[in-house]
Order: C-alpha cells, then sequence, then structure tokens
C-alpha cells in the first residue's frame, strides 16, 4: 500500500414540509433522492458487507436531512410515493406491452422500484438508523455540516451565528448516531478565519476545503493537498484533490455527461398523456419529473435513442477502472516524494450518484471492487482514519475559500440574493439580544426562545440564495426566506413588545417541527 | 434491436394524430350510420370524394383532436382498422362535407403544439434542485418582509478576494433626510485597509435610493473596514455609520514556507488536551503549538507519539531532511495558479456540463414558464447598488478575456515565445491560447531560420486593467489555460 483514497460523499436537501398540503412539489427532492441515491447506496453498502470487503466510505448526512428521514409525516408519504412508483411502472408495462425495448425499460424499474421498496421496508422506513448500522460496523465513517447548511463565512461578523450552526448541528448528531462526531462537512467547504475555533469546542477533528483552501494556506503547505494540516486550534483540514474532482466533473472528460448514461430530462412525466400520468407527478397540476426516464443522453443534436442498461454499466464499469488507474498513477507519483503515504480526498454530493448521474451507484460500487481486489497500491480509507495512524501533520491557517463557482462567496451573495443579508444579519443580533434578556423564562416564553432559533436556522440556509441564483425554483426560495424572517420578526415582537401569540405558536411549532431541543442560549 | 421510426419518437404527437384520426374514422360495427344528406354537397366520384375527405381528417381542426395529449413512443399497432366498407367513404364525405362548411374556427394554440418537431430538450445528466427543464410556474401568497430597520448600522463582508459587500440599515425616510444634508446629493462610502483611519483606499458615490453595494477591492488577504457618509456644504466628512473589520481571502499561495509541524494525538478529545494545556500555558496561545511546547519540555501527559489501534507506530514526526529536489518535483504536481483552478461545486457543474449538451428552449405554450426574476425597475441606479431593498434583481453580468498567440514561419525553422522554444505544426504555423488576467505581459517571439543565417523579431506586449462598475463576476473559462508568461509555453 502506497497511498490512500478517501471518497467523501456529502447528501444534504434543505428542510422541506408542508403538512399543510395534500402534495407538495419541492418534497419530491426528498422522494426522488431517497429512491435514486441514498436506497441504492444502501444496497451497494449492503454488498460490500455480504461479499466482506474491505471498503471505506465517508458520509456526510445533514441534520435538516436526518430531520426529514426521520419524519413520520414525509416517511408515510414518501412510502405512498413508493407505492405509485410501482404502480406506473406496472401501466407502463401493460402500456408498452408491443413494444419490447420500452417495455424492458419498464420492467426494469418496476424491478428496481420493488427492490427500493424492499430495502424500505426491511428499515422500516428508518434510513439514518439503517446508516448508523453501517457506521458502527466500521464500514462507513458519518460526519455532520452545520445545522441548516448555512454559509459560515458569511456570518464572520457575528459568530455566536456559527457557534449555533455547529453545535445545534453536534447535538442533532448525537441524537442521531449515539456519538459525537468526528468530522464535519463545511457547507459548499465554505471556510473562513474563525470557523475552527467553533469546530474545536464542538470537539470536531476534521473538515473538508477546497483545493486552494490548502494551496492558499499560510505558511505554504509542504504537501499540498496530499496530507492535511493543523489549523492552530488543532483541527486538521484536508484539501479537495485536483484531479480527481476533473476526472468526474470536467466538461472535457467528465463522466456523468457520457451519451451511454440514463439522460436526466426526458422522463414520461413530460412525454406521455397528461391524465395518464398526473397521479404520478410531483405537483397536481403541472408536468413533472415522475422518475421513469427512457432514454439515454446521446450527445449531439439528434433524437435521443432508447437508453440500454447493458451499455450503461460497461461504461459505468470501464469509468470505474479509468478513476482507479488515474489514481493509482497519481500515488505512484507522488507517494516517493512525501514522508509518510499520500491520502486523495475526493468529495462529492451524494445526490450525484443515483439521481444527477443515474448509473452513479453502480460506478462506486465497481470503483470498491475493483480497487480492493484488484491492486494494492491505492487503499481507501475515511479522514478520521489518517488522522488515527499520521498524527503529525503541519501547522498552517488554511486560505478563506468555497468550492462554489469562482471559489469563494459569490454564488451566495450577489444581486440576485443580497436582498436577504441585512434581514438575516438584523435577525441575528435580535437573536443574541432575547438569548441575553432572557435568562430565565417562563415555560411559553421558552417555547417561543425556541422557534425563534428554529426560524432563524432556516432562514439562514444557504439552498435559498443558492437556487436564487441558479434559477431552479426561485419563487419558492423566496416565499421560504420570508415565511422564515417574518414568522422569526414575530416571535421578536411577541417577546420584547406584546405577549406570545400561543396558537399560532403551536401552529408553526407543527409546521417547521425540526431540532425539537434546540439551545437558544448557543446564541448568547 | 430495431430503432423505431424515427416519426414515432420525434414527431409523436403528429404521429398519434394520424392514428388516431384513422382509429375515429373506422365505423363501430354496432353504431347506426344515418346518412344525412347534405344541403349542397357536390357530385363527385365516391373514391375521390373518400379521399378528399380523409386528407381534411389528417388535418388537425376541432373534431380530430380533441385532447391535449402527447403520444407514447409505441402504439399498438392492432389498433389501426385494416379495411375500410364502402359506407365509411359515404358517412366520411357527409363528415368531412359537414367539416368543411363549418365555420372557420380559432384552433387552441395548445392543440398544435407538437406538430413541428419539438425544439431540443434539456439534456445531459441532472443538476442540484432540478425540478425539470424549466422553472416551475408556482404562486405563492404571503407576507413582505420590512423595507429597513432604521438602525443606522454598516455592515461588510468580504465576498472573494477582491469585493466587498457592504449595506446599511436606513429607512427612505432617513436616507432622503441624509442625501438632503450631503452636497453631493446622495451617500459615500470609503473603504480603509486596516482601521478606519487617515486616508481612504476607494471612496465611492453610492446612488441616492441604494442600501448596498459591491465594491471592487486592490488587495486581497487584507483586512478592510468601511465608513458610509457624505460631505456637507462646507465640504466637511460626516460620519453616518462605521463597520467591523473583515478580510479579503487571499488569491495566492503563501511566499512564507518554513514549516512548523505538531503532533495531536485522535483518541485524545480536545477538552483532555485543553485542560492539559490549561494547567500549563497560561497565556492564549493556540493549542497546536501549545502542544508542541509542552511537548518539548517533555510534559509527562502527552505521549510522544500516537498510537493508534490500527498500526503499531506512526511514523516519528517529519523527516528533518526537505531536499529542494524533492520540493521542486512536488511542486509540479500541486502548483496550481489562480487561473488554473477549478471551482467545480454543485452550481457550476450542471453549467458547465449543461453548456457542453443540448440547448433548453421553452415551448410558447408549454405549462412552466421560464421564471425570470423581476426586473427592477430602477431608472436612477442602474450600476452597483440596488434601487430598493426589496428589489429583486436577476441582472447579472459575467465578462472575461483570453489571449490567442499565432503566427507562421518556414517549416524547418527555430522560433522561441518568450525565450522558450515552441513547436511548430508540420506546416510552420502555431498558436497558443492564454488566459489574461489583470496585469502586464511581454512575450518576445524570435524566429531564425534553419540554417541560422535569417532571423527576424517581433515583441510582444499585452496588458489588461479592468475596472468594474457593479458586481461583474468572470465567465468560467478553460482551467488549463496560463497567463501569457514565458513559464506557461
Amino acid at each position: 500500500m502506497q497511498g490512500y483514497l478517501s471518497l467523501v460523499l456529502h447528501a444534504h436537501l434543505p428542510f422541506v414540509r408542508h403538512p399543510e398540503h395534500e402534495k407538495f412539489l419541492e418534497e419530491s427532492w426528498l422522494f426522488e433522492a431517497i429512491t435514486e441515491t441514498y436506497l441504492p447506496l444502501l444496497h451497494v453498502l449492503e454488498g460490500w458487507r455480504r461479499d466482506q470487503l474491505d471498503a471505506r466510505l465517508t458520509l456526510s448526512l445533514s441534520p435538516t436531512l436526518c430531520a426529514m428521514l426521520l419524519d413520520p409525516l414525509l416517511r408515510e408519504r414518501y412510502a405512498r410515493h413508493l407505492d405509485g412508483l410501482i404502480e406506473l411502472a406496472g401501466k407502463e408495462i401493460h402500456r408498452t406491452h408491443w413494444d419490447r425495448a420500452f417495455r424492458d425499460q419498464a420492467g426494469l424499474y418496476h424491478q428496481r422500484f420493488h427492490q427500493a421498496r424492499e430495502i424500505w421496508r426491511r428499515h422500516n422506513g428508518n434510513l439514518v438508523a439503517a446508516f448508523r448500522q453501517h457506521q458502527d460496523e466500521g464500514r462507513i465513517e458519518i460526519i455532520t455540516t452545520a445545522a441548516t447548511h448555512a454559509l459560515l463565512p458569511l456570518m464572520s461578523g457575528h459568530p455566536p451565528s456559527i457557534r449555533a450552526q455547529i453545535l445545534t448541528a453536534r447535538d442533532h448528531y448525537r441524537s442521531c448516531f449515539g456519538r459525537d462526531p468526528l468530522g464535519i462537512w463545511l457547507p459548499e467547504c465554505a471556510y473562513a478565519t474563525g470557523v475552527e475555533k467553533f469546530l474545536q469546542e464542538a470537539g470536531i477533528r476534521w473538515f473538508i476545503l477546497d483545493t486552494h483552501g490548502i494551496l492558499h494556506a499560510r505558511p505554504r503547505p509542504r504537501y499540498g493537498t496530499f496530507a492535511p494540516i493543523f489549523t492552530p486550534a488543532g483541527v486538521a483540514a484536508f484539501g479537495r484533490d485536483f484531479d480527481s474532482s476533473r476526472q468526474v466533473w470536467s466538461k472535457h472528460e467528465g463522466y456523468p455527461g457520457d451519451p451511454r448514461y440514463r439522460d436526466f430530462y426526458r422522463d414520461i412525466g413530460f412525454d406521455l398523456d397528461f391524465d395518464y400520468v398526473k397521479p404520478h407527478l410531483p405537483s397536481p397540476d403541472n408536468r413533472g419529473f415522475t422518475g421513469m426516464k427512457y432514454y439515454r443522453i446521446t450527445g449531439g443534436k439528434g433524437p435521443k435513442e432508447i437508453y440500454q442498461r447493458d451499455a450503461a454499466l460497461h461504461a459505468a464499469s470501464g469509468h470505474a477502472r479509468h478513476f482507479l488507474n488515474e489514481r493509482v498513477a497519481q500515488v505512484q507519483q507522488v507517494a516517493p516524494l512525501l514522508d509518510r503515504p499520500p491520502i486523495i480526498v475526493a468529495p462529492y454530493d451524494a445526490e450525484l450518484f443515483g439521481h444527477w448521474w443515474y448509473e452513479g451507484p453502480e460506478f462506486l460500487d465497481f470503483l470498491a471492487r475493483q480497487l480492493c481486489n484488484e491492486q494494492k497500491i491505492v487503499a481507501l480509507t475515511t479522514p478520521g482514519e489518517y488522522l488515527h495512524r499520521h498524527a503529525t501533520n503541519q501547522v498552517a491557517t488554511p486560505g478563506a475559500s468555497s468550492w462554489g463557482e469562482e471559489g469563494y462567496w459569490r454564488v451566495w451573495l450577489n444581486e440576485t440574493n443580497e436582498w436577504i443579508y441585512p434581514h438575516l444579519q438584523i435577525a441575528q443580533e435580535r437573536m443574541t439580544a432575547l438569548a441575553n434578556i432572557f435568562t430565565e423564562p417562563t415555560a411559553l416564553q421558552a417555547r417561543a426562545l425556541k422557534q425563534a432559533a428554529r426560524e432563524l436556522l432556516l432562514a439562514q440556509a444557504s439552498d435559498w440564495p443558492f437556487i436564487l441564483r441558479a434559477g431552479t425554483s426561485p419563487d419558492y426560495a423566496r416565499r421560504r426566506v420570508k415565511d422564515h424572517l417574518l414568522r422569526f420578526i414575530a416571535l421578536h415582537d411577541q417577546l420584547t413588545l406584546t405577549q406570545v401569540d400561543e396558537p399560532w405558536l403551536h401552529e408553526i411549532e407543527a409546521r417547521d417541527n425540526l431540532f425539537p431541543d434546540v439551545n437558544w442560549n448557543y446564541w448568547k | 434491436m430495431r430503432k423505431k421510426p424515427t416519426s414515432a419518437t420525434e414527431n409523436p404527437k403528429a404521429a398519434h394524430q394520424v392514428r388516431k384520426t384513422d382509429a375515429e374514422a373506422s365505423p363501430r360495427p354496432t353504431k347506426t350510420v344515418t346518412t344525412e344528406k347534405p344541403a349542397k354537397s357536390p357530385r363527385k366520384p365516391l373514391l375521390a370524394a373518400a379521399v378528399a375527405a380523409a386528407k381534411k381528417f389528417l388535418k388537425p381542426g376541432p373534431a380530430a383532436t380533441s385532447k391535449k395529449t402527447s403520444a407514447p413512443p409505441a402504439k399498438p399497432v392492432a389498433e389501426i382498422p385494416k379495411n375500410k366498407k364502402p359506407e365509411t367513404a359515404t358517412k366520411l364525405e357527409t363528415e368531412a362535407a359537414k367539416v368543411a362548411r363549418r365555420k372557420k374556427s380559432e384552433v387552441p394554440a395548445i392543440l398544435l403544439e407538437g406538430d413541428e418537431p419539438a425544439a431540443p430538450f434539456a439534456s445531459g445528466p441532472g443538476e442540484k434542485f432540478s425540478l425539470g427543464a424549466t422553472p416551475p410556474a408556482q404562486k405563492f401568497s404571503g407576507g413582505e418582509l420590512p423595507e429597513a430597520y432604521g438602525t443606522k448600522k454598516l455592515f461588510l463582508t468580504a465576498r472573494d478576494p477582491h469585493w466587498l459587500y457592504a449595506h446599511w440599515d436606513l429607512t427612505r425616510e432617513q436616507q432622503v433626510k441624509l442625501n438632503a444634508e450631503s452636497t453631493d446629493g446622495h451617500l459615500i462610502l470609503r473603504f480603509f485597509t486596516g482601521k478606519i483611519e487617515g486616508h481612504p483606499a476607494h471612496e465611492i458615490h453610492v446612488h441616492p435610493e441604494s442600501r448596498h453595494w459591491f465594491a471592487h477591492v486592490d488587495c486581497a488577504g487584507s483586512s478592510y473596514a468601511a465608513e458610509l457618509g457624505y460631505y456637507s456644504a462646507l465640504g466637511k466628512w460626516t460620519r453616518v455609520a462605521s463597520s467591523s473589520s473583515t478580510v479579503t481571502p487571499p488569491d495566492a499561495a503563501a511566499s512564507e514556507s518554513d514549516t512548523e509541524f505538531a503532533t495531536i494525538p485522535f483518541e485524545f478529545p480536545f477538552a483532555r488536551l485543553m485542560q492539559i494545556i490549561e494547567d500549563a500555558v497560561r497565556d492564549n496561545t493556540p493549542l497546536a503549538q501549545a502542544i508542541e511546547e509542552l511537548r518539548r519540555h517533555g510534559h509527562p501527559d502527552l505521549p510522544r507519539f500516537a498510537h493508534s489501534i490500527h498500526s503499531p507506530v506512526t511514523v516519528p514526526g517529519p523527516t528533518r531532511q526537505w531536499t529542494p529536489q524533492q520540493e521542486q518535483a512536488l511542486a509540479k504536481i500541486i502548483n496550481i495558479d489562480e487561473t488554473r483552478r477549478v471551482w467545480m461545486g454543485s452550481l457550476e457543474i450542471t453549467e458547465l456540463i449543461r453548456r457542453r449538451l443540448a440547448h433548453e428552449v421553452t415551448s410558447p405554450v408549454n405549462a412552466f414558464s421560464a421564471s425570470s426574476p423581476g426586473l427592477a425597475s430602477s431608472p436612477t441606479s442602474p450600476f452597483g447598488g440596488g434601487a430598493s431593498a426589496s428589489a429583486e434583481k436577476g441582472f447579472w453580468f459575467n465578462v472575461n478575456a483570453e489571449l490567442i498567440i499565432y503566427g507562421a514561419t518556414e517549416p524547418n525553422a527555430k522560433v522561441t515565445l518568450g525565450g522558450h522554444e515552441i513547436k511548430l505544426r508540420s506546416d510552420g504555423t502555431f498558436s497558443f491560447r492564454f488566459a489574461l488576467p489583470d496585469g502586464k505581459y511581454d512575450l518576445p517571439a524570435v524566429a531564425v531560420s534553419a540554417d541560422g543565417t535569417d532571423g527576424r523579431a517581433a515583441e510582444l506586449k499585452f496588458s489588461r486593467e479592468t475596472q468594474y462598475l457593479g458586481d461583474v463576476g468572470a465567465t468560467p473559462q478553460d482551467p488549463a489555460l496560463q497567463p501569457p508568461l514565458a513559464d506557461n509555453l
């Protein structure tokens, strides 16, 4: 063994839960991710367990995602959604009876949905517990991220807000996984000096930065991203490997864009008769994704061609081999130059594997198996394990950075979304004032303080400015920010000027019901 | 597997309409055919009439397509009737005549959708939060946020190595009042490196309605503070608010390379380590440094080497000798300067892949209208600051620059660019693409004939110096491009 590869998957979705609607469009983000990423990922891990593969994976499960995966209402809705998918696949098999190519596709979906439901039922719909078990068995390392995935550097002017995001996440992780988190995924890998102080307080030992966060560290890190550095506070920072990112993401050579892979956009929800697909659409009135897609990317400008599963799996296996060979070559080139085995850190959004890139989980599986069974130069590890083995590292202060476009924080702070920040900054200062005033609140006041904390955390999510910039669902994102800020302002006014409105508080407690034990004192 | 004929996959709606009308045209055996005598039906041979009628049915009309549909890619062949009885022709003729005599009615646009081949759809792998090729049309009702809170505070945040974001919490009335006191009729932002004292590094006049500003500054990796104020009639500077400081991120590798190492045993919780340190060290030394100091003084509680459960003994500290050759070899592998930096997070992945693959076009009748954020109506402030706090602008602007140096000479000549010899193509031409960030560049080009008796030279000098007005981004560039420096050839 000459070096290590650490695959890190960051699974996160913003908290979306609308009990006031029978069906809500944006809840489909969760349902799609469960069907196409989380359940297939569990299936891959179960295969590793069954085959006793010595593979390792690092998985970040965000607090908002865990909250949704554990929420009874959303679990019930997902179970119904999955039943609906199986029903749709059955209807499709019937409809495509005379067309062999499409019928085979429908049959494939039917089988995969059944498999997904089988895994779902086996774990009683509790995926958090399912992943926890894999961590307890030593196969994966689960790390946390900020409570509502806020962009921490943009809170540098109000340190208690950073502290609250991190400690709330730490508390939630404890309740989900029965231990303290040792690693954290900084949202968007966004780091600025000062964040590590609160990581140290939470007992967190390491985090990940984009490549230039390490390369711009002061003093200059001797080993680049091939070894971690210790921030002066003692928390370690790992840098994303440049080449392994490029291989998956590059517009010139990236794997997911291969024409053999399934096309994300040609969904039957857009192609087929509206009345036929309507019961299976994510939103009651508009066309949208059902989850059944029959075409492959194909490339070029011609008509899309039908998906061929075998060819796609063959592509995934080939790409896994290519990726592995590149990592082996990389380790062989770098290892002799270092005084310890290099580590290649390869982080990705979890939803890439399976949801955006349908064959992603199979790629991961091929990669792990080829790596473990066919060579001995590179071994899989987790950052925590690496720190266990190599406790001596260079001390340096990382460079403020993120993995967003242009490498800093432009994505989340530009003309499309800057309007959010003045409101957040006032709200944050008000939260601190509330925490300082109410040292001995009544029971009702305590409930209001907790809810104010929840509303503020939800307003701080970086997903909203991201969506405004990306334009995927801007009306919804805008409405969410306004609703949470308005609720916060109302609670603040009730606590400081008038009186807490209990019936209204009860109603919003039932809606924005994450972090039941949130501690408002973190904002002091 | 035989590919389906193009018509089925490409024009599903058109194909569907053809088949559907044929199906509709065949009479059911049990249906009573009541042949109406048309009032004025021209006499025509039966077959010709049938053909003419059939042709009329092939065009979309209120009778032919009553549903807004999109055909499934496959339609069972069995449904299409094989024979047409003679009665059918008469029926067709009557029906056709009826259709022809009906008043020409407006065909709803939705029914014509799909008659032309659909414009190329979005294509490729998915992206974060995507709900379709275009954003969904959604309507939400709810309250509006207050315009401002009137705290008169100035907030400053670094956004990039060279961009700061400032916003000030003034209500409209407060702002109007202050504008009135200012000789310029508007407020002014001053940016200082370090503390707010002496001469400002930048002074920016903001628009009368602005409540925020994106400011371009010179120094990456530096501390900035800002002041909001105005000049009164007497030319005196009056401060309205001052911000706390913020630090711009660095945009280059550090020059300091003196390295310092620490051993922090992973199995010791921080809480425990802090205890050990606090007992022994009095001032606010950072943990990593404190541990090493204690270790040097042989503190009993700190193990000299960390023992892990996986391997008996770890590497006993870094090798003291770090040869220049090692450093150079590694530097080649890990060196990326700012232009080669690849930012591949969730957003640009999708933008880059999307740009590479097909285009997105929305059908005008599509259920999802391309929801573009409303353009703010701010006639007086086109650049920089938004007119009102609740402006929901979507406007953005990205710009970047590339340089191509190209030329030709005899194929066997020797050409150097910036002192480095370059390889010519077999026809004697060459071309090089460079990224062009701000800076001055000097690239002499020299060509010498194969026998060395003749030569020519050209000294190419470039400079890029960008000045910004408002928040301007940099269009992503091929990360492999380097600036036009001799070393990058």
